[in-house]
């Protein structure tokens, strides 16, 4: 559980674009209907398939497909949990960046607004030029020097509201983030 | 495997116990009691909140059931016939 202050409120949190999530949701739907060219395949090829009793295939291929596609459910949301719990957090105080690598490798780095120094875009190849997303680069004066959030929306925009924040804390360290 | 080939057709005939399928059924099934535990425990603590939470829940819930049944009727009646 992430706890903050008493005075400390949360402005924004960033997530990964939808385009990561769906293109590995896409990918994972249709490896899903890939098995049901099977019975297909077998009457093309006049192929007749057995497990004991001439009508024992069906209930074996239901059998089958519902594990598969079970798997590939859990796959699924495995996906979706590492994309919902990677997130960074932007309070009136500071930057959270909570980094989930799969299910049981979880970062979480802590950037005081005072100790940033810079914000950098970065937007790579045709996709990302045109769905809009990419990366967003802080500096900062600590010991890990740079802090990136990969394939964000809109990234300029992103970086304009955090340095809007940055602008804020530095006129008063103890803004009312209410405004924003 | 026995294989018959016919004029027309070509037979490949598995041998299948039930008790493979109901093997291989405790088997998802644990897996997906595991990981349904994991993810409970990610949504609940690492800040999966409101709508999402409820939406993420039932959904996982209602398919996943879904197929497990379908897995249950689908072994019942390969033991029918």
């Amino acid at each position: 559980m992430i706890e903050f202050r008493e005075n400390e409120h949360i402005i924004f949190e960033i997530r990964k674009h939808w385009f990561i999530i769906a293109t590995e949701l896409t990918i994972l739907t249709f490896l899903a209907f890939i098995p049901l060219i099977i019975p297909q395949i077998l009457e093309a090829t006049n192929l007749v398939i057995t497990f004991g009793n001439s009508e024992s295939f069906w209930p074996v291929f239901i059998f089958m497909y519902s594990f598969y596609v079970l798997i590939l459910w859990i796959i699924g949301f495995v996906f979706w949990t590492n994309y919902y719990l990677d997130v960074w957090i932007v309070t009136n105080q500071k930057i959270l960046d909570i980094e989930q690598v799969g299910l049981f490798s979880r970062e979480v780095s802590i950037l005081h607004l005072e100790r940033i120094q810079d914000i950098t875009t970065e937007v790579n190849g045709i996709v990302k030029t045109l769905v809009k997303f990419g990366d967003l680069h802080v500096q900062t004066a600590g010991q890990q020097r740079e802090f990136i959030i990969h394939d964000v929306p809109n990234p300029d925009v992103i970086a304009k509201r955090v340095n809007e924040v940055l602008m804020k804390h530095k006129n008063n360290p103890e803004f009312d983030s209410r405004n924003l | 495997m026995e294989i018959t080939e016919s004029i027309s057709e070509k037979i490949i005939n598995i041998p299948l116990a039930s008790e493979i399928l109901w093997l291989m059924f405790a088997g998802i099934v644990s897996f997906f009691l595991v990981m349904t535990f994991i993810f409970h425990h990610h949504w609940k603590y690492y800040g999966i909140k409101g709508n999402s939470k409820v939406f993420a829940r039932a959904l996982f819930w209602i398919i996943s059931v879904f197929l497990i049944l379908l897995m249950v009727l689908a072994i019942l009646f390969f033991e029918t016939i």
